[in-house]
């Protein structure tokens, strides 16, 4: 099969796991024998130091990346609804691949409303891979989208589009935009490569608990709150506890707070690492503390410790809790710093053995239900599934490139 | 029923529509001319008809054209909502936008498109959006231009999309010639809104004495036909207002003669870059058996090529074709000539034959 991946970054350069699950899937399936290609926009350069078995084309345009850097020029966030450049480019590239399936996955920053609408239009079967609410940059009651709604016509799936979805949680803020049937959506978690973590878990030392933060240093992943819970436990007089940091991010604000908080003897910060060397490095650890914010799509650093038998503490209702069980392979957590306390002491007071047979559990369930192969299977058997439900319309993408020229002018005249 | 032999089902999408409600206009009578005649001469269509206007609603115009209004104002853009506009069009294969080039028509256009369905356009000097003159690509909206005469094809030199002429349509079964009577000599009739660029000035301007201009049409420029009644003055001239369509072929039926004076540069030295892109009520007249006198503007000097129809270059030349005309020196083929030359280039069936061939629709 041809299949076409669009996204708004694309590895080497990264923010999260949304952009390193397009690199995943595009890697599996091509190792899996389908022609894949790539576009996706210049945000990052690509030192060609990576990517050698597929096509990737830097072309697009992205206008904004990240809901904690506001996007102040008016025309850049008129493109984060509409970005005809970036449907020309799209429209361009799927005349040269020729795909079968399109997949797109984070389209947030490249005109994902009117590119969701094209690609709905376009007579091409496509998967919509949502592992975030990539239309959350759109403001809902603003004269802007209600004048896209106008001209375009309402968000909607059409008959050519399917959704693959990480959680629940992520398709509840996606719905606030689209309408997805049921039927239209199927789910497929947050894998894991379980040949690159430890293949048993570590025994955990005696004495102190060790644990692990591994998410971009920001106030949304948590990073506050871990520290607000050590200087609780702390104070509390809970002195046998290591916290590792790992990411990037906001590091000087939080190496200040951590001098500034006394934990400098109990939090260490340790740069980021590599993937690879980040699954092996979860292994020394007895569990994960993720107190993310709760619209948390999924939350790939959750199955990763879990495989690598690291009690991922998390906030309960994101993405990666809709696949394991409280107090079984995991702890779910109220997100607050008295919770995460709470669940730290409870592992700080466990034996080794007990905490062992967590640890356990978690590489278990992770290993059994999460592993890289299974979902990568399901994700080329949706792909071949559509491509055989839905017929192509090849003559199509160009003329519709043009209605979106179109529609684009008058809805710019519009307000 | 086989595919092959499904009926095509064509929708004539137009900003406003033949009736008071509405616009009385050629642009509007021409969509329903053309409805009309691929639903009698092409076998495999069933065309409706698509409008928008503040009172939404389904109509029967004429032997049972349906025109459905959607909300909406017509000319804007902005009042359409692209919600109501797909479920309509999800009902038909093509869709022939009337206006095509305007803003209006480029949002039909797009959202056609991007259904899928065969999509056609038309210039009926509506005015066209800038973005038709920035890039070709809109031409991809279309999959072809039909145009009503040579003149009007160059409406659509700027994209990217093939275009057929098509003369006409006249409707040559209702306008035709009437029963034997003897045609007045000394009236000239002149049909049309009694707008700048129709010229109505300009014959005024050109009549000599002993003839009667009768000018039919409503007043839609209040200055205008204060400048047409003070050129008027000492001459004769009567404004007629209301004419049903039975009343105006009545008067081709009965007129010696009819000028189309239409012209590109008003009697303000305004420019018109269209001021005639078929000229219908001359063509009307023509299919009476009338003579007729037509201006070079736009696409009239085509219709000289109907037995007939005179045309001139200027208001002198006018002036003295007025001359002959009164003077009883002007050359007279019958009326049934005149209307047999109107039909077999204007008429429906060899309208509907281009634009059947043009759409690939087996006829």
């Amino acid at each position: 099969m041809k299949i076409l991946f669009i996204s708004n970054v694309f590895p080497p350069g990264f923010i999260g796991g949304y952009e390193l699950g397009a690199f995943d899937a595009a890697c599996e399936l091509n190792k899996r024998g389908h022609e894949v290609a790539v576009i996706t926009s210049d945000y990052f350069t690509d030192d060609a130091s990576e990517l050698v078995d597929f096509p990737v084309e830097r072309s697009l345009a992205c206008n904004a990346i990240s809901h904690d850097f506001p996007i102040r020029d008016r025309a850049a966030e008129v493109k984060t609804y509409m970005d005809w450049g970036n449907i020309r480019k799209i429209d361009s590239a799927i005349t040269r691949h020729q795909p079968d399936v399109i997949i797109a996955f984070n389209i947030a920053g490249i005109g994902s409303a009117g590119l969701q609408s094209y690609l709905r239009d376009c007579g091409l079967p496509v998967i919509l891979y949502v592992m975030d609410n990539f239309f959350g940059e759109i403001a809902k009651d603003s004269k802007a989208y209600s004048e896209f709604k106008r001209v375009f016509g309402p968000l909607s799936l059409g008959t050519r589009s399917r959704v693959i979805a990480m959680s629940r949680n992520v398709m509840r803020e996606i719905e606030q935009y689209i309408d997805c049937p049921r039927s239209s959506v199927s789910y497929i978690p947050g894998w894991i490569d379980t040949t690159k973590v430890p293949s048993e878990v570590r025994q955990s030392a005696e004495g102190g608990a060790k644990f692990v933060f591994c998410s971009r240093i920001a106030p949304h992943k948590g990073i506050n709150l871990v520290l607000e819970a050590c200087s609780q436990l702390s104070k509390s007089g809970q002195k046998d506890f290591q916290v590792d940091v790992y990411g990037s991010g906001l590091v000087t604000d939080f190496r200040q707070q951590v001098k500034f908080l006394g934990l400098n003897s109990i939090v260490t910060y340790k740069g980021s690492l590599p993937k690879e060397k980040m699954l092996d490095a979860f292994g020394n650890y007895d569990a994960l503390v993720f107190p993310t914010w709760e619209r948390e799509a999924y939350g790939f650093v959750v199955s990763e410790a879990a495989a690598a038998g690291c009690i991922p503490i998390m906030t309960d209702g994101i993405g990666a809790s809709e696949w394991f069980i409280d107090g079984e392979d995991c702890l779910k957590i109220k997100r607050s710093a008295e919770a995460l306390s709470s669940a730290m002491r409870d592992v700080i007071k466990a034996t080794p053995a007990e905490r062992t047979q967590r640890r356990n559990a978690a590489m278990s369930s992770a290993k059994r239900n999460l592993s890289t192969p299974r979902w990568m299977a399901e994700l080329e058997q949706q792909c071949l599934t559509i491509a055989e439900e839905v017929e192509a319309d090849r003559a199509r993408p160009r003329s519709v490139a043009a209605s979106y020229l179109g529609l684009g002018e008058l809805w710019k005249e519009s307000f | 029923m086989t595919a092959k032999s499904k009926k095509r089902r064509i929708l004539h999408a137009s900003p406003t529509y033949y009736d008071e409600s509405s616009v009385v206009g050629g642009g509007e009578k021409y969509v329903v001319y053309m409805a009309r005649a691929m639903n009698r001469e092409i076998k495999n269509v069933e065309c409706d008809l698509l409008a928008f206007g503040p009172k939404p609603g389904r109509y029967v115009i004429g032997e049972g054209i349906s025109c459905q209004v959607v909300e909406g104002e017509a000319w804007n853009p902005a009042s359409l909502n692209a919600e109501a506009l797909r479920a309509v069009l999800l009902n038909y294969d093509d869709v022939v936008i009337h206006q095509a080039l305007c803003g209006f028509g480029l949002f039909i256009a797009a959202h056609a498109k991007a259904l899928h369905k065969r999509v056609y356009g038309l210039d009926h000097g509506g005015g066209e959006h800038p973005i038709t003159r920035h890039t070709p690509e809109v031409g991809r909206l279309f999959d072809g231009f039909i145009a009503q005469s040579d003149f009007c094809a160059s409406s659509f030199s700027d994209l990217d999309a093939p275009v057929a002429v098509c003369l006409g349509p006249v409707d040559t079964d209702w306008y035709t010639p009437g029963p034997r009577q003897t045609r007045s000599k000394n009236v000239v009739l002149a049909v049309g809104r009694l707008l700048p660029h129709k010229g109505i000035d300009r014959i005024i301007r050109a009549l000599p004495e002993g003839l009667t201009l009768r000018a039919i049409g409503s007043r839609y420029d209040a200055a205008y036909f204060a400048y047409l009644s003070e050129l008027a003055a000492g001459k004769d001239v009567e404004f007629i207002e209301g004419l049903s369509d039975d009343e105006v072929r009545e008067a081709y039926r009965q007129v010696g003669l009819v000028v189309h004076a239409s012209t590109h540069t008003d009697y303000l030295g305004r420019h018109y870059a269209k001021p005639e892109l078929l000229g219908l009520a001359p063509l009307e007249a023509l299919a009476c058996g009338a003579r007729v006198l037509v201006s070079s503007a736009g696409a009239l000097p085509e219709l000289g090529a109907v037995t007939g129809c005179g045309v001139f270059e200027s208001e002198d030349e006018l002036a003295s074709l007025l001359e002959s005309y009164r003077d009883g020196v002007m050359a007279s083929p019958s009326d049934t000539l005149i209307a047999s030359s109107t039909a077999k280039l204007y008429g429906p069936a060899s309208f509907c034959r281009s634009v059947a061939d043009f759409m690939d629709i087996q006829a």
